[in-house]
């Protein structure tokens, strides 16, 4: 019976960690009664699942592998496109596949490499300070990615970030069997989970924000009073117009 | 429940004499009783003196020159002297000499106020010539052994290794076997004489091999044929057959070579037929069955460690000396070199040397207080494993981070960064000895240049025979590396129990040995592999190794004086010592 590790929890919250995985203490005085919620792709970097999948498969071990895995994400990528219209969370399942039997050793040093070498010099400015006027504003906040733990954990020590939700790989003797573990981040489950959220932090969502980009963070957004689209693709641009909800470009 | 054991109360005021104080181990555990336990008695260092310095001077350069010693430096500044003065003597010796080779006097001294012997020194060359290998693990052990008896109360602690076990597969528990040999045990039956393994026997027809080897290439005959092989040989390379001088020269050189070949090969072979992988683990097993049969009323324990290996993080992170298991393996992974013959499963039993050195210290405070068990094995198999093809993966992450930060070019930063290694098979057609075949061809060929070729072609096919030569050196070297580390790395898959240790509850955290606690991508990664760049791959190179450089050296006092060096600090214990000494009379 292969053992699995990461075994998610109903609340697949993080804290935030620094790079050396302490975690980072909660401000008391932070953690007021509202949330700014972040969906981190889109609004605070412009890299998506596809991006750091395509990262981690060409940094595999050895050269075959590296080769059939890019291989098989450039015939991927296409459906990937499609899928991310429709179905989020099957293009993002979809894009994490490349790392299967990837060690889990492995994943974890590429993804400190990503976050270095690509992701931190591509966090928006305007995103930052989104995120410090949010703190300045008394908002607890939390990010929500659809990246991967190594990834995202290292954003939220970044922007100290109060919370984070993302995906989670599962891995099998050391690993990556190329799964996320459910609940998958990136769907259109953003909503539900803004609510439990809500439920559990005793958080007042109609004083709260959320910040997202994409159609399928439409629940996310509704789920908040204070919503806003940012750099939104063509499904939550006329979502937008048609709710009236603001709309920041600084892509 | 038993209460846990306060390692600071057990070995408060008590003395210690040390053996190996010169060695990787060694330096860590003096450094860490300094540190964590300063409320010792007296650490008495035994000590062989060299040609040109005696055992103070020797001490004082070790503590000065290594980087182990630097926190104690840096902590104490201008004390550290006097610190070191009030706690550790160094004793002129020898563990190969009866009596250790120790001042009667001096031992007499020592022995009256005797807590607790802690044998750490040892031959660890994997295959020495034999009779090196009987001198310091055997006789080494037996003169430890006789010294410690001598004294009123003291217990004895034998550092050996997991691998005495030999060539067996499975779970090796911690348990000591009089006349143990993997042959006996595995399959039996008794092996290769017919007869069970008898230490005693063994000992005698070693020393007998030894003498024989020795007859063998010293008769007349074996040095005549040397000689005629010599001339031929010069003669071959165009010099005078008859000059006298360069053939007594080579022959005295090629006859100490021959001896030293023949004397690690019958110690090789010897092992082999009993069962042990190498002459190192052969005679630890045989000083364990020593031990046991000589000395049955010393109180003792024998503690094994597995493959020791840079420091987590004491005395520094990443600390490491010498050439370990790893270091050659895990240097060769940062070349071009990819293809690692093993099994890929198989646990590589790596403890870090502070983890090794801490759970030491347990062991002989237990010892002192009387709750020791027979023996504690040091490993991380059974527990937390690292399997070889994770080591592996690590070691190539460990490189990739490296080149790609300092890596001196392009083609380093590049592409070496990303030149994982990989565990294969012995039949991988990318396997070393093909590999050298391909090399040695290629040397032949460009070597045998046809004449017609224009000259700019030759001269460049003669670099390239040349470039060929030494990559197949480079490619032996590798060849012999991974024969000699083949135990390790791909036979006998093995995982050695260590519940006695883990068993050992103490009081201080800091002593209780635990191997989960290990997070092995971080150790292996961020202090191991950069350790190895430091302390061992210099060496590898051929270059100087990094000294430390303290700002107050230590300079000990050029001779104690009797009793304890003028320490006021531990004169209660002494008189205690003393009158138990008077007490009790002769030891065992």
């Amino acid at each position: 019976m292969p053992t699995i590790k990461n075994t998610i929890e109903p609340k697949s919250i993080g804290s935030a960690t620094d790079p050396k995985g302490n975690v980072l203490a909660v401000d008391p005085e932070r953690a007021s009664r509202s949330c700014a919620f972040f969906r981190v792709e889109g609004t605070l970097i412009d890299r998506g699942a596809l991006a750091a999948s395509a990262y981690f498969a060409s940094n595999a071990q050895g050269f075959t592998e590296r080769a059939f895995r890019i291989g098989a994400l450039a015939l991927g990528a296409p459906l990937y496109g499609l899928l991310s219209q429709s179905d989020r969370t099957l293009a993002t399942r979809a894009a994490y596949a490349a790392l299967r039997h990837m060690s889990e050793d492995r994943v974890g040093e590429l993804a400190d490499e990503y976050y270095e070498d690509v992701l931190k010099e591509r966090i928006y400015e305007r995103g930052r300070e989104l995120v410090k006027q949010a703190k300045r504003d008394k908002h607890r906040v939390v990010l929500v990615s659809e990246s991967i733990e190594q990834v995202v954990s290292r954003l939220a020590a970044e922007l100290s970030a109060d919370d984070y939700v993302c995906n989670r790989l599962e891995y099998v003797r050391g690993e990556a069997t190329g799964k996320l573990l459910d609940p998958v981040v990136g769907g259109h489950d953003g909503g539900a989970f803004v609510k439990r959220y809500a439920a559990e932090h005793a958080i007042d969502l109609t004083r709260s924000v959320g910040y997202a980009a994409y159609g399928a963070d439409l629940l996310l957004l509704s789920s908040v009073g204070r919503p806003c689209a940012v750099n939104p693709d063509f499904a939550l641009r006329a979502a937008a117009r048609d709710a009236e909800w603001p709309v920041l470009e600084y892509r | 429940m038993t209460e846990p054991l306060s390692i600071h109360k057990a070995l408060a005021g008590r003395h210690i004499l040390f053996t190996g104080a010169s060695g990787f181990l060694g330096k860590v555990w003096l450094t860490m009783m300094l540190d964590q336990v300063p409320d010792v008695g007296r650490i008495y260092v035994l000590l062989r003196g060299k040609k040109n310095q005696n055992a103070r001077a020797r001490f004082e350069q070790m503590v000065n020159d290594s980087y182990a010693f630097s926190g104690l430096h840096e902590k104490h500044g201008e004390a550290f002297s006097r610190f070191l003065a009030e706690r550790v003597e160094v004793v002129p010796g020898d563990v190969s000499q009866p009596g250790l080779g120790v001042e009667p006097e001096l031992a007499e001294r020592i022995q009256r106020q005797l807590d607790l012997l802690v044998h750490c020194a040892g031959q660890v060359d994997f295959n020495p010539e034999l009779h090196e290998g009987l001198e310091t693990n055997l006789e080494g052990t037996i003169h430890a052994a006789e010294f410690a008896a001598k004294a009123p109360d003291a217990g004895f602690v034998q550092v050996s290794t997991c691998f005495v076990a030999g060539n067996r597969e499975g779970r090796i528990m911690e348990e000591a076997l009089p006349n143990y040999a993997p042959r006996d045990w595995g399959a039996g039956g008794y092996a290769p004489s017919g007869k069970p393994f008898d230490v005693e026997a063994e000992y005698l027809h070693l020393k007998q091999l030894v003498r024989q080897v020795d007859e063998d290439l010293n008769s007349d005959a074996a040095i005549a044929q040397l000689r005629q092989e010599v001339a031929e040989g010069i003669a071959a390379k165009g010099h005078d057959p008859s000059n006298h001088a360069l053939i007594d020269r080579i022959l005295k050189r090629e006859h100490k070579a021959r001896l030293a070949d023949r004397l690690v090969q019958v110690g090789k072979d010897r092992a082999a037929e009993w069962g042990w992988p190498n002459v190192y683990t052969f005679t630890k097993s045989m000083g364990e069955s020593m031990l046991l049969s000589r000395f049955p009323r010393l109180r003792k324990t024998f503690f094994r460690p597995a493959i020791i290996e840079s420091a987590q993080s004491f005395p520094l992170p990443g600390w490491n000396e010498g050439l370990n298991t790893s270091g050659p393996l895990v240097y060769f992974a940062g070349t071009w070199f990819r293809h690692l013959p093993a099994r890929k499963d198989k646990p590589l039993d790596v403890v870090p040397v502070d983890y090794c050195c801490a759970a030491l210290i347990a062991a002989g405070a237990a010892l002192v207080e009387g709750r020791a068990r027979a023996v504690y094995q040091c490993a991380t198999s059974d527990r937390h494993p690292l399997t070889v093809g994770r080591g592996l993966e690590l070691t190539s992450l460990a490189h990739r981070k490296y080149y790609r930060n300092h890596g001196e070019d392009a083609i380093e930063r590049i592409l070496l960064s990303r030149w994982d290694g990989r565990v294969v098979g012995d039949d991988h057609f990318m396997r070393v000895d093909n590999l050298r075949k391909v090399a040695q061809w290629l040397a032949d060929v460009a070597k045998d240049a046809p004449q017609g070729l224009p000259t700019k072609w030759r001269a460049e096919l003669k670099k390239l025979s040349s470039k060929s030569d030494r990559v197949d050196r480079k490619l032996g070297l590798v060849d012999k590396v991974i024969d000699t580390y083949k135990p390790f790395v791909s036979s006998n898959r093995q995982t050695f129990s260590c519940e006695e240790l883990v068993g050992l509850q103490t009081a201080e955290s800091f002593f209780h040995y635990e191997p989960k606690k290990l997070d092995w991508r971080r150790y292996w990664i961020d202090q191991h592999v950069p350790g190895l760049r430091r302390w061992s791959f210099p060496l590898i190179e051929g270059t100087k190794v990094e000294v430390y450089s303290p700002k107050f050296p230590v300079r000990l006092p050029e001779l104690l004086a009797p009793g304890f060096g003028g320490s006021t600090r531990v004169t209660e214990t002494n008189k205690r010592r003393a009158r138990t000494a008077q007490a009790s009379g002769a030891a065992e």
